[in-house]
């Protein structure tokens, strides 16, 4: 990262402008926020899951949205446009440089909804500067940046929230709580739907560079390695990207599914020992008490051996005793309808919907407390995919120790743990 | 195939895993010495050589370190080449490099832990050049050597705000780093040191 401009030594004071909302920090003791204080959240890339995310954010009442960083200049407009339109609020001020966010003091949340090449840098700097962070998945393009990210986050005390929004979503909720109550018996396997394994694509033809203050590219490519301008990229065409995308696709929606797995399994604080791909829609993998994790291929079309109807991301969690499948149409699929007895949800509630984990993480910006999807269970979920995916791409069995966090006697393996950040971002 | 013939032939007389690697490195090699090669296939054999690489894979990826393009490739593959040779030709590319290629250099060789790295990595932490010295002082964390903890404290008690606002950043990670390697007592000291240092700084400045 480059360093803050603003001055280190008035950080926090109040001195520094004057703002028309108090940002809520400077009430609290020790980065605390009081609870009656509105939260000044800025946004940060904020595309197409972006706008959606946020306008989860507009309609609390204790958020005041104030600005939107973006590299191209479209975007950045529209999303002064959404808030202007949603919020009343003409005042939100669109800027081209992320730390021109980061800096402000009146601001105390950000939402980062960028590409995935940005979501771990982005969200340490923006702890670094103080801020609480609600990222959008996958929220880190390596097993290194999965860790990195939550010892900032432990280091700097700051809240975050991961984009993995099914942790909030009922039918996922009751699904996973089956699963841990013990009423399907010793759980045997959880089921994880992705979609289908893919090698990098390779780059797009070169373009003219834009002009900069329409496309930043430099800034649009952030810590992922140079490659040459398409305007694709910035419309969306970055998945399948080597250094722009992660995980071959496997954590597109494995972040999610392999999250509710390692939810449903109370294993938020371990991964498997072992990961194995069968093709390129299957990756087994292992816990160390032999529970299986099958990461398997669903769609948008009911693809793959799942209950029929569940939507995408669906999960399934198997017992000795029963089993409960759950996907984004808001059904819940069971062995015995006497399982469900008592559990109630909304049917209504989509898979994709933000609304309540968006109101954990203002809760939590409030009190302190760790949201649901805070960065220790988004590391090791993240890492669950990442050690997946690599699995895939050396197309062998590969063992884990979830303690050290590393491939064991698997060099290559262990050298995929990371990769370099392009200067001069760094964490 | 051929590769595929080949690995079945060498895993027949039991020698597996060192044969693979060295076929792979010595095809990246090949895609790095065509000068017919796209640019696109030379970045992918860089990454490639950051998987599988030894010291032999050195001398190709080490020039690329200057090259516009292809700098952030050659970097990483280095980076993660674990033969010392990697971090000597990172620490030797200096001269040959612009600004932020250098400061690319600086990351990296904090990430790969350098510790012959640390007094060049101190002077520029004290340096004129902001971007520089606020990688250097990351790197110099990463480390976390007696040496690279001094040189942090250093650049915390005589910088200005903005180095100061980076060298605190870069000390609680120091301190971070101490403690998950159960160097507790260090990590404590590094603790009081910041704190004396911060009371210091803040009388100063007042």
């Amino acid at each position: 990262m480059k360093n803050s401009r603003r001055s280190f030594l008035k950080k926090g004071a109040l001195a520094v402008g004057a703002p028309m909302i108090i940002p809520s920090s400077v009430l609290g003791l020790g980065g605390q926020v009081a609870p009656s204080n509105k939260i000044v959240l800025g946004g940060i890339g904020l595309g197409g899951r972006g706008r959606k995310v946020l306008e989860r954010f507009l309609k609390q009442p204790d958020v005041q949205f104030v600005t939107v960083a973006d590299p191209q200049k479209e975007r950045r407009e529209i999303i002064q446009r959404v808030a202007a339109k949603l919020y009343n609020n003409p005042d939100v001020e669109p800027v081209q440089d992320m730390y021109e966010v980061f800096e402000r003091d009146d601001i105390d949340s950000v939402l980062i909804a960028t590409g995935d090449r940005w979501h771990a840098t982005a969200s340490i700097i923006a702890a670094q500067h103080g801020k609480d962070v609600y990222s959008e998945k996958p929220c880190s393009m390596t097993i290194r940046e999965a860790q990195e990210l939550d010892d900032a986050i432990l280091r700097t005390e700051r809240v975050f929230q991961a984009g993995t929004q099914r942790r909030s979503v009922d039918n996922f909720e009751v699904a996973a709580s089956l699963a841990r109550s013990g009423k399907l018996g010793n759980i045997t396997a959880v089921y994880a739907g992705i979609i289908k394994l893919e090698k990098d694509l390779p780059w797009l033809p070169e373009e003219p560079l834009p002009e900069k203050s329409e496309v930043d590219w430099d800034r649009w490519l952030g810590p992922a390695p140079w490659r040459p301008y398409n305007k694709l990229y910035c419309q969306g065409r970055w998945r399948g990207h080597h250094g722009l995308a992660t995980g071959y696709k496997l954590l597109e929606w494995g972040s999610h599914t392999i999250d509710l797995c390692q939810w449903a399994l109370d294993a938020d604080g371990t991964t498997p020992v072992e990961y194995e791909a069968i093709d390129d829609t299957t990756v087994h993998g292992k816990y160390a008490n032999g529970v299986k994790l099958v990461c398997r291929l669903a769609g948008f079309k009911g693809e793959g051996d799942w209950k029929p109807g569940l939507g995408s991301c669906p999960v399934r969690f198997e017992g000795d005793e029963g089993w409960v499948e759950a996907g984004d149409f808001g059904k819940i699929e069971v062995s015995d309808p006497k399982l469900l007895e008592g559990a109630t949800w909304d049917p209504e509630m989509g898979g994709t919907d933000p609304l309540k984990h968006v109101r954990n993480f203002l809760d939590c910006v409030k009190t302190r407390e760790k949201p649901v999807c805070n960065s220790t269970v988004a590391r090791y979920g993240h890492v669950a995919g990442h050690a997946a995916a690599i699995s895939w791409k050396l197309g062998r069995k590969l063992e884990f120790d979830p303690k050290a966090e590393s491939f064991v006697s698997d060099d290559e393996a262990n050298r995929m743990k990371g990769r370099a950040r392009r200067a001069p971002w760094h964490v | 195939m051929k590769t595929g013939t080949i690995s079945t032939l060498l895993l027949l007389i039991g020698s597996v895993m060192v044969p693979l690697l060295q076929a792979d490195e010595a095809s990246a090699l090949k895609v790095l010495a065509d000068e017919s090669a796209s640019l696109h296939d030379k970045a992918m054999a860089c990454d490639e050589l950051g998987r599988v690489g030894t010291a032999k894979a050195v001398p190709a990826l080490a020039p690329l370190l200057a090259d516009e393009q292809l700098h952030d490739y050659a970097r990483d593959g280095l980076e993660r080449i674990p033969d010392p040779a990697a971090g000597k030709a990172l620490l030797a590319s200096w001269k040959d490099l612009k600004h932020s290629q250098r400061i690319g250099v600086i990351i990296s060789l904090g990430d790969r832990g350098e510790k012959r790295a640390v007094p060049r990595l101190a002077k520029i932490a004290k340096g004129k050049n902001e971007p520089a010295a606020g990688a250097a002082l990351t790197s110099l964390a990463q480390i976390a050597t007696k040496e690279s903890v001094e040189a942090l404290l250093a650049a915390y008690a005589e910088g200005g705000d903005e180095r100061q606002f980076a060298a605190k950043n870069a000390i609680d990670l120091a301190v971070q780093k101490l403690e998950q390697a159960d160097r507790n007592d260090e990590a404590t000291e590094l603790r009081k040191a910041i704190s004396a240092g911060k009371t210091a700084a803040v009388s100063a400045g007042n």
